[in-house]
Order: C-alpha cells, then sequence, then structure tokens
C-alpha cells in the first residue's frame, strides 16, 4: 500500500496600501492599485515563482476583490492599451505581470461597483509552474485610502512633456516621452516656514519625485518646506505613427503623494496630496 | 535626482557591488567606443539606484532571454538606462568596472534578432548593424 503525503498549501498574505481620489470618475484606464512595482509584495510573491523555464510561470486568480475592480490588459506592448475584466480560474503569465499595465486595481470598479471612503478589500491568488500548482496560496489585501476622506488639500503639478518617435528610445519601443519640473513645498504650500514628510510612496511607473541634488523621497524622512524637489516623466511605448502623440505613452499614469505638513516638525502634522501629471 | 557629470555617475554606480555595465557603456569603458551615450546597466534590485533620483519603471520583451523588466533614471547628464535581471551577464574587471563581455554582447543580440519581431523596421537595422560592429571588434 502506497504512503499518503498530506501537504499543506502554503499561505500568505501581501498587504498592499494605496491612496485613491474616489472623485474621479470611473475609467478603465485608472489605476489605484499599482500591484506591480518594484519591491511591493505582490510583484516581490509573483516573481519567487521559478519552474526552470521561467517562461512558464504563472499565477492563477482564486477569488475576485468584493470592492473594486481588477482588469487586465489584453494587448500589452502593442498600442492604445485595451482592458478587460479579470476572471477567477484566469492564470497569468508571470512575464506578462511584470509589466506594470498587465494587472491593476480601480477602487471605483465600475459603473456597477463603485466604492468610495476608506476600506479593505482583497482578492486570492495562486502560483503555478506551467499547470502544476507551487503549493503557495496568496491573500492580497488592498487598504484603499480615500485622499478625498482622508486628506485636506489636493494640490496639482504638472510636467511638460516632450516626445520622439524616431524609433530611438531607450528601450526598443517607437516612443519615448520625458519631461521634468523643479518645485518646492514652500511653492505648493504657499509658506516659507514648516517641515513636510511623504507618508505614502505615490510615484508611477512614468511620474515620480526626487530631491534637487539627491535621491528618491523617502517615506517619513522630514524635509525643510524650502527643499527642492524635481518632478521627473519617462516613459516609453509602441505607437501606432498614426495615433501619434495621441497614443500611448502620451497619457502616463499619474503620480498621487500623500504627504503631511508640521510647523516644527515634531507634532501636529495635517495631510496634503500632490498629484502630478503629464501637462 | 543626483546633479553630477556622466563620468561621475559612471563612477558612482560602479561603486555599486550589483550593477554591470553592458552594452555601449561597456564598450566605452573597454575603449571600444569614443562617446558615452546613455549609461547602459544591468542590476538584480533597483533599490540601491534611488540615491539616484527617481526610478522609472518599464517593461520591454524585445530582448530575448532577458526578464523585460527595465527602468530609466533620466539624470540631467545622462540617461541611466537600467536591465533588471537576476541572472547576471558575463562580465570582465576593467578598471575597477565591471563590464559585460563582447561576447556576451553578440550572444544577446544574435539570439533577440533571431526570436524577437516587434519593434520598427529601422530599430532592427540598427541592431543588425550593430551586431556586424561588434563581431569585428577584436578581441583576445
Amino acid at each position: 500500500m502506497g504512503e499518503f503525503i498530506i501537504r499543506n498549501k502554503g499561505f500568505k498574505e501581501l498587504i498592499i496600501s494605496r491612496n485613491y481620489n474616489s472623485l474621479t470618475n470611473y475609467s478603465q484606464f485608472k489605476d489605484d492599485g499599482y500591484l506591480n512595482v518594484d519591491s511591493n509584495p505582490f510583484s516581490d510573491y509573483c516573481y519567487q515563482v521559478t519552474c526552470g523555464i521561467w517562461q512558464n510561470d504563472k499565477i492563477k486568480i482564486l477569488s475576485l476583490p468584493d470592492k473594486g475592480r481588477l482588469f487586465y490588459l489584453t494587448n500589452p506592448n502593442a498600442g492604445n492599451p485595451i482592458y478587460s475584466n479579470v476572471f477567477v480560474g484566469q492564470m497569468i503569465l508571470v512575464r506578462d505581470l511584470t509589466d506594470n499595465k498587465v494587472l491593476k486595481f480601480n477602487a471605483e470598479g465600475d459603473f456597477n461597483n463603485q466604492f468610495s471612503g476608506n476600506y479593505l478589500t482583497e482578492f486570492r491568488i495562486e502560483r503555478f509552474c506551467g499547470l502544476v500548482s507551487n503549493n503557495i496560496i496568496a491573500s492580497v489585501k488592498l487598504n484603499m485610502v480615500d485622499a478625498q476622506v482622508s486628506i485636506g488639500e489636493k494640490y496639482d503639478l504638472y510636467i511638460p512633456q516632450t516626445c520622439s518617435n524616431t524609433g530611438n528610445s531607450p528601450t526598443n519601443y517607437d516612443v519615448y516621452c520625458t519631461g521634468e519640473v523643479s518645485f518646492s513645498f514652500a511653492q505648493v504650500l504657499n509658506t516659507n516656514i514648516g517641515y513636510v514628510r511623504m507618508t505614502t510612496d505615490g510615484g508611477s511607473p512614468e511620474i515620480g519625485l526626487s530631491k534637487q541634488n539627491s535621491g528618491a523621497l523617502i517615506l517619513m524622512e522630514i524635509m525643510d518646506v524650502n527643499t527642492d524637489l524635481t518632478a521627473t516623466l519617462s516613459a516609453s511605448g509602441i505607437s501606432d505613427p498614426a495615433a501619434y502623440p495621441y497614443g500611448y505613452p502620451s497619457q502616463p499614469v499619474p503620480a498621487y503623494y500623500v504627504f503631511q505638513f508640521s510647523l516644527n516638525g515634531i507634532d501636529n502634522w495635517v495631510y496634503f496630496s500632490l498629484q502630478v501629471d503629464n501637462a | 535626482m543626483l546633479n553630477i557629470s556622466k563620468k561621475e555617475a559612471l563612477k558612482k554606480l560602479s561603486e555599486i557591488d550589483d550593477v554591470i555595465f553592458v552594452g555601449g557603456a561597456s564598450e566605452y569603458i573597454q575603449g571600444y567606443k569614443n562617446e558615452l551615450n546613455d549609461i547602459d546597466i544591468s542590476i538584480t534590485n533597483i533599490n540601491p539606484l534611488k540615491e539616484f533620483g527617481y526610478v522609472h519603471t518599464s517593461f520591454d520583451n524585445s530582448f530575448y532571454g532577458l526578464s523585460g523588466d527595465r527602468a530609466l533614471i533620466p539624470l540631467k547628464s545622462v540617461l541611466i538606462d537600467i536591465f533588471i535581471d537576476v541572472v547576471k551577464p558575463k562580465f570582465i574587471m576593467v578598471n575597477g568596472f565591471k563590464c559585460q563581455t563582447i561576447e556576451s554582447m553578440i550572444e544577446l543580440r544574435e539570439k533577440t534578432l533571431k526570436y524577437t519581431f516587434n519593434g520598427s523596421y529601422e530599430n532592427r537595422l540598427k541592431m543588425i548593424h550593430n551586431l556586424e560592429r561588434l563581431k569585428n571588434i577584436p578581441t583576445d
């Protein structure tokens, strides 16, 4: 008689916190989750799949979020993005997930599934090597914080971009767009006295903030309100030349940062947000 | 973002143990090219690069056999063009810089041309010319 081997499936929780703006109307192009970004637990989970032949690595969608909506990019790296709803049982190649835009979470969901306020929502995934389970199931918990509910003031910053479609981009894509704006919190908040710290790193793949003559912003690092910053835009993609400059990547995902301001840098921190988009 | 020259960026990048200079940057350091345009590097994790500025991520599956994970840091003086890959390219040490070997570059470009069919006609032509140029570099 053969020996029974009972294998418990591994289980882990991946918790991702994100801010979103509930006043924004539903759009399939909106991306509140940024599920697959570097150093994010979701990405770490996906990248740990090793089949020997990495092209076979997959994750399977076991359940969908009860609030909000998951979308799937049906035409990665090919012209203007087209999104479809993710379905239970769907197998997604990890190599496709490595594109930030393939799987995304939209807090507003769609017309029949719109949520606002601060909430937690969850979906489950399982790792596969081809058709063979890797025996680890993950619960992806999204802690969605409504910027409009939580934050006192919302500011906007726009980056003028220039694009070329000469096929001479840093990647092998056809179009490369770049842009830069320098500013300080003093200009944004209209005060020269006080301190600021970043509470949510909201940089998107295409748009992000750095300190001038220094590196990227660091979570909870206290900065003088007069600190000079640089917002940069850098995006590449394939676009139908006929559609240029209107096709991807001329509509990059905005960065949505959440900061706190304090007069003395010690207490009485007040939230404000800064959305950075292309002009 | 850091406001440094191309050469300062090269030096600072070389101080990150994980960084290997690839493509045109490797050729420049090895003395096979006179001009340095972008600084192309391979790295397994982008976290150490955040001290240069915000790291923009992207995806480009047109390099056969690589993960397709890419990133860019657009410094004022130079663009740092990043390949994020667990598997490191073959490299040699040149004056303290880890440089992808010419053989490794030829191998990658041959595979890319053989198995990848997206990208523009001009890009493909450029890659063929680049491959021929690499094959004509005399190496030991």
